[in-house]
């Protein structure tokens, strides 16, 4: 629990500056203000193949193994 | 004897340790708005590693590289519902640290002659040093020795191996939710995991903010040999060990059940960000079962000379890991939109904790920059630290004396430890990488890139200092390159291409109907067009052995099936897997050429005949022959085909193509198992290593909805040796086959093929073997003949040890040339599907199975079970 906790509080922590930018400044974005979101390169992710390829080297070589939201593989390089 | 020797013993013969990997810790991938298709190749390589006073090629080792192919399709079934579906596989091959010990132990080694380091010494502070042997002074008795501080990795090689991975998701789309399901597998040759997995979101705020959420469940079976690994100690796995073909195979199950949820939230017309809590639940075996660990023993109650020399026995354990990890995750990541340049900053934080001790941080900042013309071009860096596990250590030094059962191994339960690893993945260090992306996306849809990043782990860039030793330091590159292909722009461009030409609205871009199974049959449509193929050939063989086509018994075997000498080792099964890619460009409406590059992954599994090392003197010494028992398997790029294929006569209904090609020896064709420096079997190698000539003649006719056609094919060597010593035979292939439309979109096909395939010619040369041990003559230093003086008439038979060259070992039936080729009949049915409409217009399915009907093999051979294709065209 006391994972979990720290955790939490790492979440709370660096949430609260997003949180505080979502109320800021959301409200305005109307649908047809989105084209420059839209764009492929303003993706969360804009190289998804390529992501997916360096997350399964990083965990095969590194302790934190990729998350749910990424895709992972079997090692292939022990 | 060196780390070399020690490495064989504490060896993986395979490390493929997927074990470290979740395939089902992906969510089914949030089905994206394009129609995609897409193929990536990547390629890793280290660099080596610090072994100190010792080399790489003095070691016989090669630093670890990986090659991965990907093929990943995302369609659209309805309006509301699409399907993800992916492939991929990956080869690997070269040198890692199975454990690490101080210097100290190694140098002992060295000078004691063990076959494995098996002690060191300390000074009166218990610091490792060295003692210099020769330097004992009779007045003091005491000898000199100077500190060593030094860490070293025993490193082992694997040989090639190859793990494939296979999944799919469908999902569902609401006006304002999303759900997917989706499931797959992962399997390598000491490793499987199944998966499922179940994700959707929720938009809000008219898709201001957006809920996403995933849960997936994996489970995994290890079945991992530990034939080479047998001086660690295996005590704490006895229940888990079994004899498989001959060899102990330690098994295991895993389970991980993961969860995560995230908030994506739109910040301004510019700006947006996602932040992701992720949970994941490890259970059961988490153990490497290629790591060991060295347990260090200083006897409290020891006799300590004056000079303070403490002696500390080792033993190589394998490593023991808590049975459950849990672990958080907390990632943030942010887009920001640049509006001066219309580049676009990411940023990637990410927080992980888990239960061992591990806590890691990340941040990854990369640059999108557009450049006019479809360039994008996106710089990339990338810090990494981690804490390390709680159960951590390069070694390990008790202060008891070495608890060893009577008689017998080490009794674990007097370790003061439960758990303990070497494993650098759970030590402390920083990593930093940069790379830089380049991609070029094309107007009809089509996008390229190529990527390369360079990658330093380091203990001295771990946060706040404290990591590991800069013995574990390495470097590694990664080069990525892929095609993207989006399904919908680029069906427009064709048919408005073909709108263009007048010559009617659809898209046949392939001509041929041929089932799957028969290659390089197809051209394309017309001049200008570009298309891209994909082939999986399975065909595999299993026991019982047999001559010609008659089943023989193992007596038989041994006795003739190895030619001259005896067989040690006999084949239970054999497996032949390849990918092959085909690139297809018509720059007339005559002629395609075609580049066809393949992967190949070709294993056996041997058993053993006779005990192999009792009674050397029947069967030889083996000093470098293949590893044993069990199963070996390379994989890695085959042979490159290069072919111009003419269209000779085109009629309606009736058409007939030539196609001359090359194939170009880029497979390896000397390959050596482990550090061994004889080669592996001839089946086993992934190219001919000659360049080889490659017509075919290909007739196919079509009248009402029946279709037939028929090719002649050959294989012809154009060199008279490889590097290795030899050549494979020629081949030549005939078959035949009708199908029926059953549909517009769907045709059923029956075929006979007739096979031939020449003799091996030559054999593997001779190749250089270090430490043969041989029985000569020599001076005695003891009165041999009792003729009470020791003079040159005392002679004795003394082994020594000489580097030689040695013919390839013939160990089993596959060593030998003479049983390889011969005639062979199959027959089969296959199905070719052309998609009629959508976005894959014109785009092709095929699977084809042939039967063997009838084998006349030349020599000794296993039987053949069949061969499987798939294959799936797709126009650009």
């Amino acid at each position: 629990m006391m994972l979990l906790r720290t955790v939490l509080r790492g979440s709370i922590a660096l949430s609260l500056p997003v949180a505080l930018a979502t109320l800021a400044g959301c409200a305005s974005v109307e649908p047809w203000e989105r084209g420059t979101l839209a764009e492929p390169h303003m993706a969360l992710d804009p190289h998804p193949a390529r992501s997916a390829v360096l997350s399964h080297v990083r965990s095969s070589r590194e302790a934190a193994a990729t998350s749910v939201t990424k895709s992972g593989g079997g090692c292939g390089c022990d | 004897m060196t780390e070399r020797a020690s490495a064989g013993k504490l060896a993986l013969q395979a490390l493929t340790a997927a074990a470290f990997a979740l395939p089902g810790l992906a969510t089914p991938a949030h089905a994206e708005d394009d129609q995609s298709f897409s193929i990536q190749y990547s390629h890793y390589f280290e660099g080596e590693r610090n072994l100190h006073d010792q080399s790489y090629s003095s070691l016989g080792l090669k630093p670890i590289e990986v090659d991965s192919v990907s093929a990943d399709a995302n369609l659209n079934l309805t309006d509301r519902i699409k399907l993800q579906a992916s492939y991929s596989q990956d080869s690997w091959s070269g040198a890692t640290p199975v454990v690490s010990l101080p210097n100290a132990a190694v140098e002992a080694q060295l000078m004691s002659g063990a076959s494995s380091p098996n002690s060191f010494y300390t000074d009166r502070d218990h610091h490792p040093v060295v003692v210099d042997w020769d330097s004992y002074d009779p007045d003091t008795g005491l000898y000199q020795f100077r500190a060593d501080p030094r860490l070293v990795h025993v490193m082992a090689s694997a040989s090639p191996e190859t793990r494939q991975q296979a999944s799919g998701a469908l999902s569902y789309e609401w006006n304002r939710a999303e759900l997917s399901a989706g499931g797959g597998l992962s399997e390598e040759h000491d490793y499987d995991s199944h998966f499922v997995n179940l994700g959707g979101k929720f938009d809000l705020e008219r898709k201001l903010t957006t809920i996403n959420w995933g849960l997936s469940y994996t489970w995994s079976r290890i079945h991992a040999s530990l034939a080479a690994n047998t001086a660690a100690d295996w005590g704490a796995y006895l229940d888990q060990i079994r004899d498989v073909n001959g060899e102990p195979t330690i098994f295991g199950r895993r389970h991980d059940l993961a969860g995560d949820i995230g908030v994506t939230q739109i910040l301004n017309k510019g700006a947006l960000v996602q932040v992701d809590l992720g949970y994941t639940r490890s259970t059961g075996f988490l153990e490497n079962p290629y790591k060991a660990v060295i347990l260090g023993f200083d006897d409290p109650d020891q006799y300590v000379d004056a000079s303070g020399l403490r002696y500390v026995p080792i033993k190589g354990v394998l490593e023991q890991r808590p049975n459950l990890r849990s672990q958080f995750a907390l990632t943030v990541r942010y887009a920001q939109h640049v509006a001066p340049t219309d580049g676009a900053l990411h940023a990637e934080y990410r927080l992980f904790r888990d239960n061992w001790g591990v806590t890691a941080n990340s941040l990854d900042l990369s640059f999108d920059q557009p450049l006019g013309g479809g360039w994008v071009m996106t710089p990339q860096a990338r810090y990494y630290t981690q804490t390390a596990a709680d159960f951590y250590r390069p070694y390990f030094v008790f202060d008891e004396a070495y608890p060893a059962h009577p008689g017998g191994p080490l009794d674990l339960s007097q370790v003061p430890l439960k758990y303990f690893s070497s494993d650098e993945r759970l030590s402390g260090f920083g990593a930093l990488s940069g790379g830089l992306t380049l991609e070029k996306r094309f107007e009809n849809g089509i996008a390229l890139d190529l990527a390369y990043e360079y990658y330093a782990h380091r203990g001295g860039l771990k946060l706040g200092g404290g990591g590991e030793g800069s013995y574990a330091d390495f470097s590694s590159s990664l080069l990525t390159a892929s095609l993207k292909l989006d399904l919908v722009r680029n069906r427009d461009a064709r048919l408005g291409a073909v709108r263009d030409r007048g010559v009617g609205g659809r898209l046949p871009a392939f001509v041929s109907t041929a089932p799957a199974g028969v290659p390089f049959a197809d051209m394309l449509a017309r001049g200008g067009e570009l298309a891209f193929d994909i082939g999986y050939v399975d065909s595999s063989a299993k026991g019982p052995l047999r001559f010609h086509d008659r089943p023989v018994d193992e007596q038989e075997e041994i006795d003739l099936a190895c030619g001259s000498v005896a067989c040690a080792l006999g084949p239970l099964s054999r497996s032949d897997h390849e990918l092959l890619f085909e690139f297809m460009y018509a720059p007339t409406d005559w002629l395609t050429l075609i580049a066809a590059p393949r992967l190949v992954n070709r294993g056996i599994v041997l058993k053993t005949l006779e005990p192999i090392f009792a009674g050397a003197g029947t069967i030889g010494p083996r000093p470098s022959g293949p590893d044993g028992s069990g199963s070996h398997s390379n994989g890695g790029w085959g042979d490159t085909t290069v072919l111009a294929a003419f269209r000779l006569l085109d009629k309606p209904g009736n058409r007939l193509q030539a196609a001359l090609g090359l194939s170009v020896p880029t497979g390896r064709d000397g390959i050596r198992l482990n550090t061994k420096t004889d080669y592996a079997s001839y089946g086993l190698q992934l190219g001919s290593g000659t360049w080889d000539f490659t017509p075919n003649l290909t007739w196919e006719g079509r009248t009402g909805g029946w279709s037939g056609g028929a090719q002649l094919a050959g294989i012809k060597r154009l060199q008279h040796r490889n590097d290795a010593g030899y050549r494979l035979g020629d081949e030549v292939t005939a078959t035949a086959w009708g199908a029926r439309d059953v549909t517009d979109w769907l045709s059923l096909s029956a075929r006979v093929a007739y096979e031939w395939d020449g003799r091996i010619k030559g054999r593997f040369k001779p190749h250089l073997e270090h430490n043969v041990p041989e029985q000569e003559t020599g001076q005695a230093d003891w009165d041999v003949n009792g003729d009470g003086v020791v003079d040159s008439n005392d002679t004795e038979e003394i082994t020594v040890y000489k580097d030689e060259m040695l013919p390839h070992v013939v160990a089993g039936p596959e060593d030998l040339p003479a049983n390889y080729g011969g005639s062979f009949w199959d027959a089969g049915i296959g199905l070719t599907m052309t998609v009629p409409s959508g976005a894959l217009q014109g785009d092709q399915l095929s699977v084809e199975w042939l039967q063997p009907i009838a084998t006349a093999a030349n020599g000794y051979q296993l039987s053949r079970r069949g061969t499987l294709t798939a294959r799936v065209s797709v126009a650009l």
